[in-house]
């Protein structure tokens, strides 16, 4: 399935709204998937997606006029996990949210966008007027901000030592911590504006931009949809080969992930490791899609190019290769006790905290919660793999680093199982699709290696899509993993961080305010490798 | 394993100034084709009826159609255009390859470096 028409859809009215979310959580719809604008010309359509833990979903329907301003209740206290897409629906629509806690701060736009100014997602808005606001006001940004806690010098966001330009604020006591605000937004590209201008076909390589790390899957995520809405069906080997290259994303993935723990513990050699065995996973990704970051391989209505039986074989090859280095590397680690010691116990949270905050992916599971996508709604070939998502029993750094190295593994399994089961016929379409679909909705939903990733697609009949929706899974984990810092010392601030594999580095930067001095100093990627490598040795 | 300290530093410094660089040098003039490579467009101007459908799917805006001569359409001669690629555009993705009907662009599977490759194919112009 993965892709499926926009159905069950509850139409309420704004009073109505905080009630009628209560009575779907008591339900068993307690996952906010997202919350979407639409712009409906003299409305605004708010649409809640709420899923139940078996997969099936839910949508909430609310209207609100189409000004600046107009409000909606908050949810927020109903489903905790809603605050950031309440967030990103005010910034870009316009909508208040009544009684939302962080309505001061802004997520994604700028603080410089004025407030009355015409919301960007709007259709009035013109992409060359929004940048313009932007640019002309962003100036103030560069100056020195004072404010009632102290002197914030701004480092960045964006300067050339930052990987990924993202800021975090920490207020500590000492070394502890006591809240953090995070401030995401500074990689907002638009591209959702970007591809209500662009034609379906064209939109895969777009949507394919929005990671560089797991392409693929959004490339196939916003495929499923977007077959859903034009009705379009892929064969079986197209989906076959689909679930092969989002597997091998997930190998590479994760193993990268467990690499930079390895780094961020001050343990490089691990991150080199492992950074070894990933090489051979992107050359596996090359021989099946001929490119290895961008692989533009998912089309709609199958894939762009098919595999022959001798490439098939290479990969069979490769595979025996990474499975045996793969678990090689992975015992090595699980035997070192240093390791264990400096992860084991950080960052401790339960399985109900993590279904208020509407976690996804791994670091839902490890609470011991089976919700996987690829189980609750199957997609591709997923269905006929029969596969069982794995779970641990306690949620900690260490247990995240065992679900994902325990899932690598069974992802090259799953890899080997589809090279030689591969159905045959034609993976590439007839045709590539060009059409303009009927008016209609469509919702998509698949287990990115960060977890449940999710577009939705409204065709007005056009050869462009008018409107897509994106939601990606490290921002539905960002609110539990802000949460958990608070109570941690600074040195540990790096490992709980990367517990849900960020998609950014956070860490790169980051104010820290004492309330004990009362005064404010900036962290860096390098104070924080070597307050984690003092730790580190500490423990020696 | 080095030695530390000053000395040790001297000595590796003044060591790696007598060694042969560890790197290869990048011959043009010899590339293999890479068989997995998915490739980088090239036209065969012979093939190419000036459709304008490649410049029309291509995702990245790479192509342009430049006027390369005239065609007959009927009584008429209207120009003909063909596609040129900006490789530094390009995003390798291989589409204009795949729905051209006339199989007048073949992707080259070799890893030539962008600024010492051939002059973009297609013609003179813009
Ligand atoms: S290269 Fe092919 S698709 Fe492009 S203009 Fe020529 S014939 Fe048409
Ligand atoms: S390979 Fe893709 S990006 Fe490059 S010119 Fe062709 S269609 Fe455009």
């Amino acid at each position: 399935m993965g892709g499926r028409p926009l159905e069950n859809v509850v139409t309420v009215e704004p009073e109505g709204l905080r009630e009628a979310v209560e009575h779907q959580v008591k339900r068993g719809y307690g996952h906010l998937v997202t919350i979407t604008g639409v712009d409906a010309g003299e409305k605004i359509r708010v649409l809640y997606h709420l899923s139940s833990l078996s997969g099936d979903m839910t949508h909430l329907e609310v209207s609100v006029p189409k000004k600046v301003g107009a409000s909606l209740p908050t949810i927020a206290d109903v489903i905790p996990g809603s605050l950031f897409y309440e967030m990103e629906v005010r910034d870009l629509f316009g909508v208040r949210f009544e009684g939302n806690p962080w309505e001061a701060y802004r997520y994604p736009l700028p603080e410089t966008y004025p407030r009355d100014a015409t919301p960007p997602l709007w259709k009035e808005a013109e992409n060359e007027k929004v940048r313009e606001i932007i640019w002309r006001d962003g100036d103030a940004l560069g100056q020195i901000q004072t404010s009632a806690e102290g002197v914030s010098v701004p480092f960045g966001p964006y300067h050339p030592a930052l990987k990924e330009p993202e800021h975090f604020r920490l207020i500590v006591d000492g070394e502890t911590v006591v809240d953090v605000i995070p401030r995401l937004g500074y990689v907002h590209r638009g591209i959702e504006k970007i591809a209500e201008r662009r034609t379906y076909l064209k939109n895969v390589y777009l949507f394919e931009r929005v990671c560089g790390i797991c392409s693929f899957i959004h490339t196939y995520t916003y495929v499923l949809a977007a077959e859903s809405v034009a009705k379009v069906e892929p064969s079986r080997r197209a989906e076959w080969l689909r679930t092969l290259v989002a597997e091998l994303e997930r190998v590479h993935s994760h193993l990268l992930w467990i690499g930079l723990v390895g780094y961020w513990m001050g343990f490089d050699t691990m991150f080199m490791w492992l950074w070894g065995v990933r090489e051979k996973v992107m050359d596996v990704l090359e021989i099946v899609c001929g490119n290895r970051v961008m692989k533009g391989f998912a089309t709609i209505g199958g894939t762009v190019r098919d595999v022959t039986d001798s490439q098939l074989e290479q990969v069979k090859r490769a595979l025996r290769e990474i499975e045996k280095q793969a678990s090689d590397v992975m015992e090595r680690i699980l035997s070192f006790d240093l390791f264990i010691h400096r992860t084991r116990g950080f960052g401790e949270f339960d399985v109900e905290t993590a279904r208020r905050m509407c976690a996804v992916g791994p670091y839902r599971r490890i609470t011991g919660d089976p919700y996987d996508i690829r189980k609750v709604e199957p997609y591709g070939a997923y269905q006929e793999l029969g596969f069982e998502p794995i779970t641990e029993k306690r949620a900690d750094a260490y247990h995240s680093v065992l679900v994902r190295l325990k899932e690598t593994m069974q992802s090259i399994e799953m890899c080997r199982r589809i090279a030689e089961e591969l159905p045959a016929g034609a993976a590439v379409p007839q045709r590539f699709y060009m059409a303009s679909p009927q008016p209609g909705e469509a919702v998509a939903r698949t287990e990115a290696p960060r977890g449940e990733l999710f577009y939705f697609i409204k065709s007005a009949g056009k050869p462009t899509p008018d409107r897509v929706k994106v939601r990606t899974p490290s921002l539905a984990n960002m609110l539990l993993a802000a949460t958990l810092l608070r109570g941690a010392t600074l040195s540990d601030v790096p490992i709980i961080f990367t517990m849900i594999d960020p998609c950014f580095s956070c860490t790169d930067r980051v104010l820290v305010y004492d309330v004990r001095t009362r005064t404010a100093r900036m962290l860096r990627e390098e104070d924080f490798i070597k307050m984690s490598r003092k730790r580190w040795a500490s423990c020696e | 394993m080095p030695k530390r300290g000053a000395t040790g530093m001297l000595s590796e410094a003044l060591r790696r100034l007598v060694t042969e660089p560890i790197t290869e040098p990048y011959v043009v003039e010899d590339l293999e084709e890479q068989p997995h490579l998915r490739g980088r467009p090239l036209l065969i101007p012979e093939k190419c009826t000036g459709c304008r459908l490649c410049y029309m799917v291509c995702p990245s805006s790479a192509i342009t159609m430049v006027t390369v001569g005239t065609r007959r359409v009927g009584q008429r001669e209207v120009p003909l255009q063909h596609p040129r690629f900006d490789y530094f555009r390009c995003i390798y993705c291989g589409m204009c390859s795949y729905v051209c009907t006339f199989k007048a662009i073949e992707l080259e599977r070799k890893l030539v470096p962008l600024h010492v490759g051939p002059k973009p194919s297609g013609g003179e112009g813009a």
